[in-house]
C-alpha cells in the first residue's frame, strides 16, 4: 500500500514538474498560460493513467516474460513521443530549443535533487523516517523551482544554441533517460537478457532514425517545392517575382484574402537561386493565409507583400493582419469561437511550412525573423543573399 | 539627434504645408529642416554636400513625375538610410506608380497636414534612430572612431602588435593600440562586425561580391567599400560566422516599413 502512495506522489511531482516547466520556460507558447498548464496536466496525467490503474505492473522490477519486456519498452516509447509532440505543439516557434531545455532542465532536476538529497540525509539522521511521503513529495518541487531559478538566468535565457546542438543534446538525453530505465530492470534469464538488449536496440535505432527519415522528408518537401518552380528558373528576378505573385493572388482571392503588393526590383538580375526564391515566398503565403485562418471567416483578411534589393540581397517582407475597426468586426471578433482544437490545426500546419521555409533559407543562407507581436497580425521577414549569378555582382 | 531635412514642394505658391508651417524650423523640434522646390534640387548640387536624413515630399497631380521621381530615386541612391514622407494633394492618378517605386515612411493627404504630420515625423525619427542611435559615446577617441569607414587589425598580427587600423573615408588611417573588442561597445549601431579582423562602417557598405577561390567550389564573400574619396577599390572580406549580423542589419535598415491605411490604397495586387 505503501509503494502504491509512493507511486502515485511520484506521478504527481513529475505532472507538477512538467506543468512548471511547459509554464515557464516554453518561450514562444503557442497558448495561453492556463491553456499550457491544463493541457500539460491533462497529458501527463493520461500517460501516468496505466501507472494508476495497473500499479502491480510498474511495482515489480523483475522481468520474467517477453510480454513484460514488450510492455515496458512500448509504454516507454510511447510516453517519450507524447511528452515530445506535446512540447512541440506547446512551442509556437523554437521547439527544437524548447526540447533542449527540457533535456537541461531534466538533468538539472536530477543533479539538484541529488545534491538536496545528499544534504537531507547528512545533515537530518533518519531523514527518510522523518520525512515522510509529504517531504519526498515536496523535496522534488523545491528541486524545480531551484532549476528554474538557474534555467531562467539572464545567460541562460539569451543563449540561443544551433540547431544540431539541441538536436544531439535530446538525442543524448533520450538515449540516457533510456539507459537509465533499463538499468532499473532485472531480468532473471539469460533469454529474457537478450530479449531486452534486442528490444532496447530496435528502440535506439528508431530514436536515431526518426530524427533522421524526418530531416529527410522534409529536404523532399522543399525540394518538391523547388521542382514546382523550376520553369522559372530563367526569368530575371522581377519576372519571377510577378508570376509567383500572380500565383499567389489566384491563391489568395479563393481564400478571400486581399494582396497588396510593393515591389522594388531590378529588371536585370537574373538569380541562380530563382526556385528557392520562389518556393520561399510560396510558403510565405502559405504561412500568413494559415494564420489568417485562424481569424473569423466575415472578417475583411489582408496580405501586404514587399520585395526589395538592397546590397545584394534580396529582401522579402509579408505582413497578414485582419481588419479590426468596423461595428461588425468587432462583434465578429468578440464572437469569435476560440477554441483549442480550432486553432490547433492550421497553428500546426504554419509550424510544419515554417520548418521547410527555415530548411530553404539554410539551403540558400538566407534568414527569416518574425515580426509577430500580437495574435491578429502576423509579419515575416527573409532576406535571401543575391547569388554569383546577379548582373553586376559577379567578379 | 537632431536630424537634417528637406521639405521639397513643386511649386512655392501652391505648397499647402508651407502655408500651415510658414516658418519651417518650428515643424519637428528633432529635425532641422531646409526647404527647396523639385526643380532646385534637381538644378544644383547643394544635396551631395549637406546630409539628409528625412525628405518631406508634397506632390500635387499637377507635377510631373519626371522631375520629382529622378530627384527622390537621387536622394535614396545618394542617402539609402534617408526617410521620406509624402503629402498628396488629390489623386495622382497613373503618377501613383512612380510612388510605389519609392520607398516611404508615411503618406497623408494635404488636408490632414496638422492632425498626422507630426506622426509620420516622429515615426520616420523613430525608424533613423533605431539604427543610427549611438550606443555609448564617452570620449574624444571613440567619437573620432565614428568617423572611420572601417577597423581592422590585418597585417597587425605578424608585426606582434596590438590594437588595430583605423581606416577613414579620405584614405587616411590610424594606428590605435585599443582592441577591436575594445572599441566595439562604443561604437555606433551602424559599425557591424563583419569578419574576425574586420568592423565595417554599414554607411559605406556597397555590393556583396563573391570571389570563387583558386582551387575547390567554395566562394568568399566580400563587400565593397563604397565610397567616392578613398583610393582604390576595397573589399572587405565576410566571415560565415558574421553573415546573420549584416543581414539583421540591412534587414532593419532597409525593409520596408509597415504600410499603414492610407498607404495601402492604390497598391492593391491588380
Amino acid at each position: 500500500m505503501n509503494n502504491v502512495i509512493m507511486n502515485l506522489l511520484e506521478q504527481a511531482d513529475i505532472i507538477l514538474i512538467n506543468v512548471i516547466f511547459a509554464v515557464f520556460l516554453i518561450r514562444p507558447g503557442r497558448f495561453s498560460k492556463k491553456i499550457t498548464a491544463l493541457s500539460t496536466a491533462a497529458v501527463f496525467l493520461v500517460v501516468a493513467l496505466p501507472q494508476f490503474i495497473f500499479p502491480a505492473l510498474f511495482l515489480s522490477d523483475t522481468i520474467t516474460t517477453p510480454g513484460q519486456v514488450c510492455f515496458h519498452i512500448t509504454y516507454w516509447g510511447v510516453s517519450i513521443s507524447i511528452e515530445y509532440i506535446l512540447l512541440f505543439i506547446l512551442a509556437k516557434r523554437n521547439w527544437l530549443r524548447t526540447l533542449f531545455l527540457y533535456a537541461l532542465w531534466d538533468a538539472l532536476l536530477s543533479i539538484i535533487l541529488g545534491i538536496l538529497a545528499v544534504i537531507a540525509t547528512e545533515v537530518i539522521p533518519g531523514y527518510e523516517k522523518i520525512l515522510s511521503e509529504a517531504g519526498q513529495f515536496l523535496l522534488p518541487l523545491f528541486a524545480a523551482g531551484l532549476a528554474l531559478l538557474v534555467l531562467c538566468s539572464a545567460p541562460l535565457k539569451k543563449f540561443n544554441p544551433p540547431g544540431w546542438l539541441c538536436m544531439v543534446v535530446t538525442l543524448t538525453y533520450t538515449l540516457g533517460r533510456l539507459a537509465s530505465t533499463v538499468a532499473f530492470f532485472r531480468t532473471e534469464t539469460e533469454t529474457m537478457q537478450q530479449d531486452l538488449t534486442l528490444a532496447v536496440l530496435i528502440l535506439c535505432a528508431v530514436i536515431l532514425l526518426f530524427p533522421a527519415a524526418a530531416y529527410l522528408l522534409i529536404g523532399l518537401y522543399a525540394d518538391r517545392k523547388c521542382r514546382l518552380n523550376i520553369s522559372k528558373q530563367d526569368d530575371s528576378l522581377r519576372d519571377f517575382v510577378n508570376s509567383v505573385l500572380c500565383d499567389m493572388d489566384i491563391l489568395c482571392r479563393k481564400r478571400s484574402v486581399r494582396l497588396r503588393s510593393q515591389l522594388t526590383l531590378s529588371g536585370d538580375i537574373v538569380l541562380d537561386n530563382n526556385a528557392t526564391a520562389c518556393a520561399v515566398i510560396d510558403l510565405l503565403f502559405r504561412i500568413l493565409i494559415r494564420y489568417l485562418s485562424l481569424e473569423p471567416g466575415s472578417l475583411s483578411h489582408i496580405i501586404c507583400f514587399t520585395a526589395q534589393t538592397e546590397k545584394g540581397y534580396l529582401i522579402l517582407s509579408a505582413n497578414s493582419f485582419t481588419e479590426y475597426g468596423t461595428v461588425q468586426s468587432i462583434n465578429a471578433k468578440s464572437t469569435k469561437i476560440d477554441t483549442g482544437k480550432e486553432r490547433l490545426v492550421p497553428s500546426l500546419q504554419c509550424s510544419l511550412y515554417e520548418i521547410v521555409l527555415g530548411r530553404l533559407l539554410n539551403r540558400c543562407h538566407g534568414y527569416s525573423r518574425y515580426l509577430d507581436s500580437d495574435t491578429h497580425s502576423r509579419h515575416l521577414q527573409v532576406i535571401i543573399p543575391l547569388s554569383l549569378h546577379a548582373a553586376g555582382l559577379t567578379h | 539627434m537632431v536630424c537634417n531635412g528637406y521639405v521639397l514642394y513643386g511649386s512655392q505658391e501652391t505648397s499647402r504645408l508651407l502655408k500651415a508651417y510658414p516658418d519651417i524650423a518650428s515643424i519637428h523640434p528633432e529635425i532641422h529642416f531646409r526647404a527647396a522646390s523639385f526643380c532646385e534640387l534637381s538644378d544644383t548640387a547643394h544635396a551631395k554636400y549637406f546630409d539628409i536624413h528625412i525628405v518631406v515630399a508634397e506632390i500635387f497631380p499637377d507635377d510631373s513625375a519626371d522631375i520629382w521621381f529622378p530627384v527622390l530615386s537621387g536622394i535614396l541612391k545618394a542617402y539609402p538610410f534617408v526617410k521620406i514622407v509624402f503629402i498628396l494633394n488629390g489623386e495622382l492618378g497613373s503618377d501613383f506608380y512612380y510612388l510605389n517605386q519609392i520607398p516611404f515612411t508615411y503618406l497623408l493627404p494635404s488636408e490632414q497636414i496638422p492632425y498626422l504630420l507630426q506622426t509620420g515625423l516622429d515615426k520616420a525619427v523613430t525608424e533613423l534612430n533605431r539604427y543610427t542611435s549611438v550606443k555609448h559615446s564617452s570620449d574624444n577617441e571613440n567619437s573620432s572612431f565614428e568617423n572611420a569607414a572601417f577597423l581592422s587589425t590585418d597585417g597587425l598580427t605578424g608585426k606582434g602588435r596590438k590594437g588595430c587600423q583605423i581606416y577613414y573615408p579620405d584614405g587616411s588611417t590610424i594606428y590605435t593600440r585599443l582592441s577591436l573588442k575594445t572599441i566595439m561597445p562604443n561604437l555606433p549601431g551602424n559599425f557591424v562586425q563583419v569578419h574576425k579582423s574586420y568592423v565595417l562602417n554599414m554607411n559605406y557598405c556597397g555590393e556583396r561580391i563573391l570571389k570563387k577561390r583558386a582551387s575547390g567550389k567554395a566562394q568568399d564573400e566580400y563587400i565593397e567599400l563604397k565610397c567616392a574619396e578613398y583610393p582604390g577599390d576595397v573589399l572587405i572580406p565576410v566571415g560565415p560566422k558574421y553573415r546573420r549580423e549584416i543581414m539583421e542589419y540591412v534587414l532593419n535598415k532597409y525593409a520596408y516599413p509597415l504600410l499603414n491605411d492610407s498607404e495601402r490604397k492604390g497598391t492593391e495586387y491588380e
